[in-house]
């Protein structure tokens, strides 16, 4: 039933959004904004229980936790700043949104440093 | 033999189903293609990380990362606090130079008849040289009280020079002459006991005070 009350919330910001963008624009961005908000907390929450499910999994299989670790904050970085970058591009606003994505993207670059570097580390040791 | 194959399929595929799940739920944008990237990374890990343990030698991931990333934060720490040390030698050559500013001006308000209207100084700026904060040039510049002005004084006359009337019109000394200021010698005591007050309060060089009075 969650998915009906998501659709709902943004079908009634859309009509919000169009008939208040003649009057005011600058409420209706904001609107907008509040819609988007709800939306991604609603699926946060919902978030969790899939990162739960795959933390177990792993558990299981004995899988090292720190590719896990690493997987999961890249997953939340780019979350943080794809909505970001969103929100900004609604606004109208594409080169902030575009800086926003250059700043998510380095920071999953210096995440994903100490993998390419151990995988590095790995080949040569593996060499005889 | 059998065990560690076993082992290796069920971490491969359990590992590659995890990768997919992550695909899936990732936001579909410009970050996906790094992502993807790196998820590639971590099963080629996955792939061959059990051929060390074959080989006897042991492999900790998660050491590895934790070294890499506090080389990382180190770098960050060193580059942050430099900048930090910058802008604190900018803020206390700010702090200096107001306080110097003040300072003179208290020093040169002391005199009677005379106002300050503004005084800058300049400092050695480079936090890196021993002689960071040593005063290089100071000028002030004075006011007289209009109190001067309105008591009747007798109107100082401008020196004379020696008139030579035998010699021929040198060209030269008409040229000096021209160039003959009147320098008032009221302003002259006043520019001197500045300098000396200042040198004797701040130990600057008299030759780098600089001081008008208008």
């Amino acid at each position: 039933m969650d998915i009906l009350q998501i659709v709902c919330i943004g079908i009634i910001a859309v009509i919000l959004t169009v008939t208040i963008r003649q009057q005011k624009p600058e409420i209706a961005m904001l609107v907008s904004i509040v819609a988007g908000l709800l939306i991604f907390v609603l699926i946060v929450v919902k978030l969790t229980s899939v990162i739960d499910f795959i933390k177990t999994f792993s558990r299981k299989a004995d899988i090292d936790a720190t590719y896990i670790t690493i997987l999961l904050k890249i997953a939340g970085i780019a979350y943080i700043a794809e909505f970001g970058a969103e929100v900004c591009k609604d606004a109208g606003e594409s080169s902030i949104a575009s800086k926003i994505e250059l700043a998510g993207k380095v920071t999953i670059v210096i995440l994903a440093v100490p993998i390419i570097t151990s995988l590095l580390d790995l080949v040569v040791k593996l060499m005889p | 033999m059998l065990e560690f194959l076993r082992s290796w399929i069920i971490n491969i595929v359990t590992i590659s189903l995890i990768l997919i799940l992550f695909e899936i739920i990732v936001p579909s944008g410009k970050i996906k293609k790094i992502i993807t990237l790196v998820s590639g990374f971590v099963l080629l890990i996955a792939v061959v990380n059990p051929f060390l343990q074959l080989k006897n030698s042991n492999f900790d991931l998660s050491e590895a990362v934790q070294a890499d990333s506090f080389y990382i934060d180190q770098k960050e720490v060193e580059n942050s606090s430099k900048l930090l040390e910058e802008t604190q030698a900018r803020q206390i050559a700010e702090v200096y130079k107001k306080k110097l500013a003040l300072r003179i001006e208290e020093e040169a308000g002391k005199l009677e008849g005379v106002s300050v209207t503004k005084t800058t100084v300049e400092i050695n700026e480079d936090y890196n040289s021993e002689k960071f904060g040593e005063i290089t040039k100071i000028s002030v510049e004075l006011k007289k009280a209009s109190k001067e002005k309105d008591k009747k004084t007798i109107e100082p006359v401008v020196t004379v020079e020696k008139i030579d009337i035998n010699a021929g019109l040198n060209k030269k000394k008409e040229k000096e002459k021209e160039g003959l200021k009147f320098v008032d010698p009221e302003d002259k005591r006043l520019t001197e006991l500045v300098k000396q007050n200042l040198n004797k309060s701040l130990e600057v060089n008299k030759e780098s005070i600089e001081v008008t009075i208008t």
